[in-house]
């Protein structure tokens, strides 16, 4: 499965994958999302929240590979998303999202993970 | 608005040429805090008030209706007011003509989102599937 981290205000403290399986984290709540059903070419048209955080923002299917844009929570700073990524590849003790060099910031910015807020 | 001068912090800004030992603070929060994530760009002050923005693509939704929900890049906690003004170029690449456009407008606001619609007139050239323009969105309101 690719994957591509949005860097949002409010998401998932940290997800876990099995197969075409995603479950979200939040705040100790646990919502389980099973993907393999969603057709190729399927439209996406929102899913149910997780402790009342969206959880994912958009799934397709291309080529028979299952394509889903998740979220991370950030705060200060400027940051921007993962770009696509294999599941494999996501760590959620880490900031998968990306700080966004373009644009001038001189403070702490922090990022959300499973192991609670982290600074850049 | 009381400044904590004599008690600088590095919550916001280490190392700006204007304050070097961080961003003063006002009752504890940053006299100012700003950043941008996938959903936009904010600005907080300490006196409450915080600024959302965003450049947003609106989608067919229904043949009277093009839309989309704008995720806040930071939430609301209370008076959040939005607007939004689609760009006259893209509005004049869907299906309906831009003088055949009716009520620009907004609903199911709720602190962390809005959707943004802009809506044919009545009885004017339907929305196509696929007709798509951009729309700049701002929302002020309160952070705490």
């Amino acid at each position: 499965m690719q994957i591509n981290v949005l860097a949002t205000g409010a998401a998932p403290d940290y997800y876990t994958f099995n197969g075409e399986t995603i479950t979200a984290h939040h705040e100790g709540v646990s919502e389980v999302y099973d993907l393999s059903d969603f057709p190729e070419g399927g439209t996406f048209t929102g899913a149910g929240q997780v402790n009342g955080v969206t959880a994912l923002r958009h799934v397709e299917r291309t080529g028979g590979e299952l394509k889903v844009k998740l979220c991370q929570q950030v705060g200060a700073g400027h940051w921007q998303e993962s770009g696509w990524m294999d599941d494999t590849s996501y760590d959620p003790d880490a900031i998968n999202v990306k700080q966004d060099g373009s644009k001038a910031y001189s403070g702490t910015a922090w990022a959300k993970t499973r192991l609670g807020r982290a600074e850049a | 608005m009381t400044l904590a001068t004599n008690n600088l912090t590095d919550e916001v800004g280490t190392g700006s040429p204007d304050f070097p030992n961080g961003m003063p603070t006002s009752a504890g929060d940053p006299i100012v805090e700003s950043g941008s994530n996938t959903d936009g760009e904010w600005t907080r002050w300490a006196n409450g008030t915080q600024y959302c923005g965003v450049s947003i693509t609106i989608v067919y939704s229904a043949v009277n209706t093009i839309a989309a929900t704008w995720n806040f890049p930071v939430a609301f906690t209370g008076d959040q007011r939005p607007s939004h003004e689609p760009d006259s170029v893209s509005l004049s690449s869907t299906t309906p003509s831009l003088e055949d456009m009716g009520l620009t407008s907004s609903q199911g606001l709720t602190t962390s989102s809005v959707t943004l619609q802009q809506r044919r007139a009545a009885g004017a050239t339907n929305f196509a599937s696929g007709d798509t323009a951009t729309t700049r969105a701002t929302c002020f309101g309160r952070w705490k």
